[in-house]
């Protein structure tokens, strides 16, 4: 098991392999597993994001039961599909795929956590966003989150992916992190580029607080992992143009621990502070649950 | 130390019905993993929950994820969110505490979860949700009986005699799984509470042959 990401990097350098492919011989040494009986489970995990995905873009998307969210991915991708958009296609690909795989996990829908149900539109909307501009086959995909899980590893163990302890940085930043080496290694490049955009992406959202209103998974969850997508892709851009982050990526899962042990617990998924104190967000929180809190 | 994610599934999964990983997903487990120590279904549920648990179980589902966890419902079936309707067909009872206190075993995600039947078995959970739907069970209370948990899952609980721990260990010590910690229930009784930290899930092959050396065997 890889402790750090300087180790993890240096392995592929010297093996000669990618990092999705160290960790597969990692997780069947830990599990006992065959390499066919992992890759047909993440084959599956994968499955679970693309249905997620649909389901929140087919026909009028999906309404929470709260009904504070919900049909926004069918309204992007409608503004997509006339073509005259701001940031074009990659970008609006992968924000329609995170706000449609968030929507669904708001609706109590069936989703695959990655790294977290919260932050779970991140990697899908990065991932399907690259499979759109590349054709990229199921077998690239799962080597996408093969990848993406052996930096999100790292996160876990070294810092915590949960908003309760480390505000939203530790779960749409982690994503966004974890979704950005990734998609450098889908275009191919190397695993030191993997780790720069890692860097890139995670001190980008660093101080991210966790403020869902209503103390419910839906605002501000939903659109906070359309910035863990599109940060996630010009971080790896950054990464493939050579830029390199004055702070190696290990340093930087040590800053968001920081940042985490110095934020205070109204704004660790609480439910109290950011928006959800705001004179709406408390409003929201009264109208859902019908006492005056 | 162990590290407390092992797994590439533990970040990339579970597949569940949303919309927490560690308020819904690991409620769940936590719930499944308190009925495994019980071993039955339980007529009396109380779920007391603290800090962030405390704060947003209602908006996260918490409360239908533990009790459908508890109903041996899966993270991802449909039916996880109709839980407290289906408890109910079933007559149990279901009491659910919001306490003002911070967790007492140390995390935001904390629930205690105990399950009792008619007559007299009852058990108590103290667990937390770490993120990602991992789960750790920090203290068990099996019939009086209490263990603080040495660390990460997979963890075994037992009841032997003092004497035939020796034999357990030889058994997993030849299987190379190792014993990372041990901490044990000492009471009057003849047959030690005892619970095993280790450092890989172990075969069901490996379960029945250790079960041949204690009364009780969970597999947590």
């Amino acid at each position: 098991m890889f402790k750090k990401i300087s180790e993890m990097v240096k392995a592929a350098e010297d093996k000669q392999q990618t990092i999705a492919r160290l960790i597969l011989e990692e997780e069947c040494a830990y599990s006992g597993a065959s390499e066919e009986e992992v890759t047909e489970r993440m084959h599956s995990q994968l499955e679970t994001m693309k249905k997620a995905a649909r389901k929140g873009m087919t026909g009028q998307g999906v309404t929470s039961q709260t009904q504070l969210t919900g049909g926004d991915a069918v309204k992007l991708s409608r503004y997509h599909a006339q073509g005259d958009t701001l940031s074009g296609d990659s970008i609006l690909t992968a924000m329609e795929n995170a706000v449609a795989t968030n929507e669904v996990n708001a609706a109590m829908g069936v989703i695959c956590s990655s790294p977290t149900a919260g932050s779970s539109g991140t990697l899908p909307g990065v991932l399907f966003s690259l499979e759109k501009k590349m054709n990229l086959t199921d077998d690239e995909e799962v080597d996408f989150l093969l990848c993406a899980s052996a930096f999100g590893l790292i996160i876990a163990n070294n810092a915590m992916i949960a908003g309760a302890l480390g505000g939203c940085q530790a779960e749409v930043g982690s994503a966004s992190a974890m979704a950005a080496a990734a998609a450098v290694a889908a275009k191919g490049g190397s695993a030191s580029q993997s780790a720069e955009a890692f860097a890139f992406a995670m001190s980008n959202l660093l101080g991210l607080v966790c403020d869902p209103v209503a103390g419910l998974v839906e605002i501000p969850c939903v659109s906070r992992n359309v910035v863990g997508s599109v940060n996630a892709l010009a971080a790896a851009d950054m990464a493939l143009a050579g830029l390199k982050s004055k702070i190696p990526a290990d340093e930087v899962i040590m800053a968001m621990k920081d940042v985490a042990k110095r934020m205070p617990r109204e704004l660790r998924e609480t439910g109290l502070g950011g928006l959800a104190g705001t004179p709406t967000g408390q409003q929201i929180k009264v109208k859902i649950y019908g006492t005056d809190l | 130390m162990q590290e407390r994610y092992q797994s590439i599934f533990d970040i990339i999964g579970p597949v569940m019905v949303g919309p927490s990983s560690s308020h819904t997903a690991g409620a769940a487990e936590l719930g499944r993993l308190a009925r495994k120590v019980l071993g039955q279904q339980p007529q009396q549920i109380r779920i007391d929950y603290y800090e962030s648990f405390a704060k947003t179980h209602r908006g996260h589902g918490t409360d239908f994820a533990i009790v459908g966890g508890i109903l041996n419902l899966a993270p991802d079936d449909p039916q996880l969110p109709h839980s407290l309707e289906l408890a109910k067909q079933r007559n149990i009872d279901v009491r659910i505490n919001e306490q003002a206190e911070i967790s007492p075993i140390g995390h935001p995600n904390t629930a205690l979860i105990t399950l009792s039947t008619d007559p007299g078995r009852q058990i108590m959970l103290a667990g937390c949700s770490i993120g990602g739907g991992k789960t750790e069970i920090r203290r068990l209370e099996i019939n009086g009986g209490s263990l603080e948990l040495p660390g990460p899952l997979p963890i075994l609980i037992l009841t032997c005699k003092q004497a035939s721990l020796a034999a357990i260990l030889a058994i997993l010590g030849k299987a190379k799984v190792d014993v990372l910690a041990e901490s044990t229930y000492h009471n009057e009784a003849e047959q030690q509470l005892i619970a095993l930290s280790l450092a890989a899930p172990i075969t069901e092959k490996l379960q029945q042959k250790i079960s041949r050396h204690c009364s009780q065997l969970v597999s947590l």
